[in-house]
C-alpha cells in the first residue's frame, strides 16, 4: 500500500477523552498498524489536508463541535479518508445521519477489537482504492493539461460525437487537420482508440467542464 | 430512643449478675432505715417510705426476679425496725406484691424510661402513686392497725408516705443511663448535683429566720427548672431526689423553713412543696425532651428530603455519568485486548508492563466516579462540620462536568483563591451546588438561540460581612418573575417535568446551615443563584 506522495497511512484518532484516545491507538498499535492521537478537531484538522491517506476514527461528541459537523469541515477541506465514528451514547438517530452523511460506520464504545480492527481496516482499504482512483484521475488530468487550445476543441467535438467533417466545419480548418489534431489527442491522453478516450477523459476531474 | 435501647438492654441481662440484687437489698435497707427517722408516733407509720419507689423501679428495669430480693430486704427491713416476724413478712410481701404489680402494668403499657415526654410521665406517676403506692400503702395500713377505725386515716398516710418515696425515687431509677457525656455536661452534672443540694442546705439548716427562710426555699424551683432545661431527666431526678432528702432530713429534725409545727404538719407541708418541685422538674424535662426530639425528627425528615432531592438530581445526571463510566471501560476494554493480542504475538512481560499499568488505572478511575456517585447518593447523616466551601464546590463540580460537555456548555470556575471556611453540612451544599448548576444547565440548553453558552460558579469571602457567598449565574435567558421569591416554594416548577421540589429543598439545606438562598437577574446575562453562608472563624462559635 504505497501512497503517491510517500506518506505512510495513518489511523487518525479523535477523542477528548485521553485514556480512550491512548487506548485506541495502543489497540491499533497492537495490531501494527499507525495511529495518530488527537484531543480536539482543531489539531486534527490542522494536520490532515487532502493528501492524507488513511483513515479517522471520531468520538461523536467532541468539546466545540459533534462529529458531523467535523465530517462536514473535513469534506470542506477536500479530506476523503473514510470515517469511523466512535460513541458512548449509543445515539441511534445520530448514527444514522452520520452514515448518511457519509461515514463509513458507527461503533458503541465499548467495542470488540476484532470489529474495530475489522472496520478500520476496511476503511484502509478503501482509503487505498479511493487514492489509486485519484492518482489515475491526476494522471489523466495531467494529460488533458498538456492538450493545445485546438486540440481541446477538436476534443470537445469528439466528446460531443462528432464527425471529424461536422469538427472541420465547426472550426473552419480541414479534415486533414482535424485528423491530426485527432491523432494528438489520442496520443497525449494515451488512449488507443477514441471510446477509450472518453471513458477516461469521464473519470478525470475535468470532465465536468466537457459534459455542458 | 437510645435510653429506649439501653433499658431493653438491661432488660436482656435481667437476672443474670448479682449487682441488681445487691444494689436493690442495699438500697432499699438504707431507705427504710433513713426513712424510719421520720415516724409519726402515733401509728409508726413513717412520713415517707420510699423504698416502695425503688421496688417497683427496679423490678421494672431488672426483671421480676428482682421481687423476692425486694420481699427479702423488706423483711429485714421491717424485722430490725421492730416490726414482729408474721407482720414483717406480711409488710413485706404487701410491699413486694405492689411493687411487682405497678412494674408489671408500666410494662404493659410500655414505658420507655427515657421519661422524654409528657405520656412518659403520665405512665409512671399514674401506676406509682395510683396503683403501687395504694396497693403498699393500704396493705401496710391494714397490718398497722388492722381493720379498725383508724384504718381509713391510716391507709392515707401510709399511701402519701410510699407515694413521695414513688415520685422521688422512681423517675431517677427508672430514667438513670450513666454514659460518657461531654465535658461541660459532666460539670453541669456535677454542678447540679451538688450544688442544689448544698442551697437547699442551706436554706433549710436554721441559718436563716424562718420568716426568710420559708419564701427563701422557693429559690431551689429556678435551679431545678435550669437543670431540667439543659441536662438530660435523669439529671433532674438525681438533683430533685437528693435536694429532697437534704429538705425532708433538715425538716425532721426540726430544722428549716417548715420546722416546729411538729412533725407531722411539718414533713406534710414540705411534701407539698417538693412534690411541686418534681412535677415541675419531671414536666419541664419531659417537654424540653419532646421538643429536642421533635426538632431530631424535623432533621431527620429534611435528612430524607435531601436524600430524595439527591437521588432526583441524579437521575438527571445518570446518562452524563454513565458515559463517564463508559469512558474509562472503554479504555480498559481496549487496553485488555490490545495487550491480549501482543501476548498472541509473543510479545515479552516488560512490553506488557506498560498496557497492564494502564489497564489499573484506569480501572481505577472507573471506580472513582462509581465511589463519587454512591456517596452523594448516601444514607443517612452526611458529614457536618467546617470545611473550605471551594472544596465541596470541586468535587460536586466533578459530578457535573460530564453534564457540561454533554450538553456543550463551558463551565467558568471562579473559585476564590483563599480558602472561604465554612461550617455546613457537605453532601447537603454540594446537592444544592448540583442542584443549582443543573437548573442553569437547563436555562441555557432550552433557552433558545440567544443564549450564552456558559454557566459561572463563583466562591467570594466577604470578611468584614462574615459571610461567604456562592453563585451560579447563567448564560440563559433569565427569569421572567426573580423578584419574589416564590420560586424557593415547593412545586413551583419552571421547567417542564421538574417537580418543583429542587429549589425548596435547596432552601431547607441552606437555611438549616443558618444562610440564605436568593435569586435575582444577571445583566447581561441569565439567572443568578446566590447561597450566602455565614464563614466559619476556628472555635470562635
Amino acid at each position: 500500500m504505497s501512497a503517491p506522495d510517500g506518506q505512510e497511512p495513518l489511523i487518525y484518532v479523535v477523542d477528548d477523552d485521553a485514556d480512550v484516545r491512548d487506548a485506541i491507538a495502543f489497540l491499533l498499535e497492537s495490531d501494527g498498524l499507525s495511529a495518530g492521537v488527537f484531543a480536539e478537531p482543531d489539531a486534527l484538522l490542522g494536520e490532515v489536508s487532502g493528501r492524507s491517506r488513511g483513515c479517522l476514527v471520531l468520538d461523536v461528541r467532541l468539546p466545540e463541535m459533534d462529529g458531523l459537523q467535523l465530517l462536514e469541515a473535513l469534506h470542506a477541506r477536500g479530506v476523503t479518508m473514510p470515517v469511523v465514528f466512535i460513541s458512548g451514547h449509543g445515539d441511534i438517530p445520530l448514527a444514522v445521519r452520520a452514515v448518511q452523511a457519509g461515514a463509513l460506520d458507527f461503533l458503541e464504545k465499548p467495542f470488540r477489537d476484532e470489529v474495530l480492527l475489522e472496520k478500520v481496516r476496511a476503511g484502509l482499504a478503501m482509503d487505498a482504492r479511493q487514492s489509486e482512483q485519484a492518482r489515475e484521475r491526476a494522471a489523466i488530468d495531467e494529460r488533458l493539461e498538456q492538450l493545445t487550445p485546438r486540440e481541446k476543441e477538436v476534443m470537445e467535438g469528439m466528446l460531443a460525437g462528432k464527425l471529424n467533417k461536422l469538427i472541420a466545419d465547426d472550426l473552419g480548418v480541414s479534415v486533414r487537420t482535424v485528423e491530426v489534431h485527432r491523432a494528438h489527442v489520442l496520443a497525449k491522453i494515451g488512449a488507443r482508440n477514441s471510446s477509450d478516450m472518453v471513458r477516461m477523459v469521464l473519470s478525470s476531474s475535468h470532465y465536468n467542464d466537457w459534459l455542458a | 430512643m437510645q435510653a429506649a435501647g439501653v433499658v431493653s438492654e438491661v432488660r436482656s441481662h435481667a437476672g443474670r449478675g448479682l449487682a441488681p440484687h445487691v444494689l436493690t437489698f442495699v438500697g432499699y435497707l438504707a431507705l427504710a432505715f433513713w426513712a424510719s427517722q421520720y415516724t409519726f408516733d402515733a401509728s409508726g407509720v413513717p412520713l415517707i417510705w420510699p423504698a416502695v419507689g425503688l421496688a417497683m423501679a427496679v423490678i421494672w428495669r431488672f426483671g421480676y426476679a428482682l421481687a423476692v430480693t425486694v420481699v427479702a430486704a423488706a423483711l429485714v427491713a421491717h424485722v430490725s425496725l421492730g416490726a414482729a416476724v408474721a407482720d414483717g413478712l406480711s409488710l413485706a410481701l404487701g410491699d413486694g406484691a405492689s411493687a411487682v404489680i405497678g412494674a408489671a402494668l408500666l410494662r404493659f403499657l410500655g414505658l420507655r424510661g427515657d421519661l422524654a415526654s409528657l405520656s412518659e410521665l403520665y405512665k409512671l406517676v399514674g401506676v406509682g402513686v395510683g396503683v403501687t403506692a395504694l396497693a403498699s400503702g393500704t396493705s401496710g395500713a391494714l397490718v398497722a392497725v388492722g381493720l379498725s377505725g383508724d384504718l381509713l386515716g391510716t391507709v392515707l398516710l401510709c399511701w402519701l408516705a410510699d407515694t413521695m418515696g414513688v415520685v422521688l425515687i422512681a423517675p431517677l431509677v427508672v430514667s438513670l443511663h450513666i454514659r460518657p457525656l461531654p465535658v461541660h455536661q459532666t460539670l453541669g452534672v456535677v454542678a447540679a448535683l451538688v450544688l442544689v443540694p448544698l442551697v437547699t442546705f442551706f436554706i433549710y439548716a436554721s441559718w436563716i429566720p424562718q420568716p426568710i427562710s420559708l419564701p427563701l426555699s422557693y429559690a431551689v424551683f429556678p435551679l431545678v427548672m435550669l437543670v431540667a432545661l439543659t441536662l438530660p431527666p435523669w439529671v433532674v431526678m438525681a438533683t430533685v431526689a437528693l435536694t429532697s432528702a437534704v429538705a425532708i432530713h433538715c425538716t425532721g429534725m426540726n430544722k428549716g423553713p417548715f420546722a416546729n409545727m411538729g412533725m407531722a404538719p411539718d414533713l406534710l407541708s414540705l411534701h407539698a412543696q417538693l412534690a411541686m418541685l418534681v412535677a415541675t422538674g419531671m414536666v419541664l424535662a419531659a417537654i424540653r425532651a419532646e421538643r429536642m426530639a421533635a426538632e431530631a425528627q424535623a432533621h431527620e425528615h429534611l435528612q430524607a428530603l435531601a436524600r430524595a432531592g439527591r437521588i432526583n438530581a441524579m437521575s438527571t445526571l445518570a446518562t452524563g455519568i454513565a458515559h463517564e463510566i463508559n469512558q474509562p471501560l472503554c479504555a480498559l476494554s481496549s487496553y485488555a485486548q490490545g495487550t491480549n493480542r501482543m501476548l498472541a504475538r509473543g510479545a515479552t512481560p516488560e512490553q506488557l508492563r506498560e498496557p497492564l499499568e494502564r489497564i489499573v488505572a484506569t480501572a481505577d478511575r472507573a471506580s472513582d466516579i462509581v465511589r463519587r456517585t454512591r456517596r452523594f447518593l448516601a444514607r443517612g447523616e452526611s458529614e457536618t462540620g467546617p470545611a473550605d466551601i471551594n472544596v465541596l464546590v470541586m468535587e460536586a463540580v466533578e459530578l457535573l462536568r460530564p453534564e457540561f460537555r454533554r450538553r456543550m456548555v463551558e463551565l467558568r470556575l471562579r473559585l476564590s483563591e483563599q480558602e472561604v471556611p465554612v461550617s455546613v453540612d457537605w453532601l447537603g451544599v454540594q446537592q444544592v451546588v448540583v442542584n443549582l448548576v443543573q437548573n442553569a444547565l437547563e436555562a441555557v440548553d432550552e433557552g433558545g438561540n440567544t443564549v450564552q453558552r456558559w454557566v459561572t460558579l463563583r466562591t467570594t469571602a466577604n470578611g468584614e460581612a462574615g459571610t461567604a457567598v456562592l453563585s451560579v449565574i447563567d448564560g440563559g435567558p433569565g427569569l421572567a418573575d426573580p423578584g419574589d421569591g416564590s420560586l424557593f416554594e415547593p412545586f413551583a416548577t419552571r421547567r417542564r417535568g421538574g417537580t418543583g421540589l429542587g429549589l425548596a429543598i435547596a432552601r431547607s439545606i441552606i437555611e438549616a446551615d443558618h444562610g440564605r438562598i436568593s435569586v435575582s437577574n444577571e445583566p447581561g446575562a441569565g439567572a443568578h443563584f446566590r447561597v450566602t453562608l455565614p464563614l466559619y472563624r476556628g472555635g470562635e462559635e
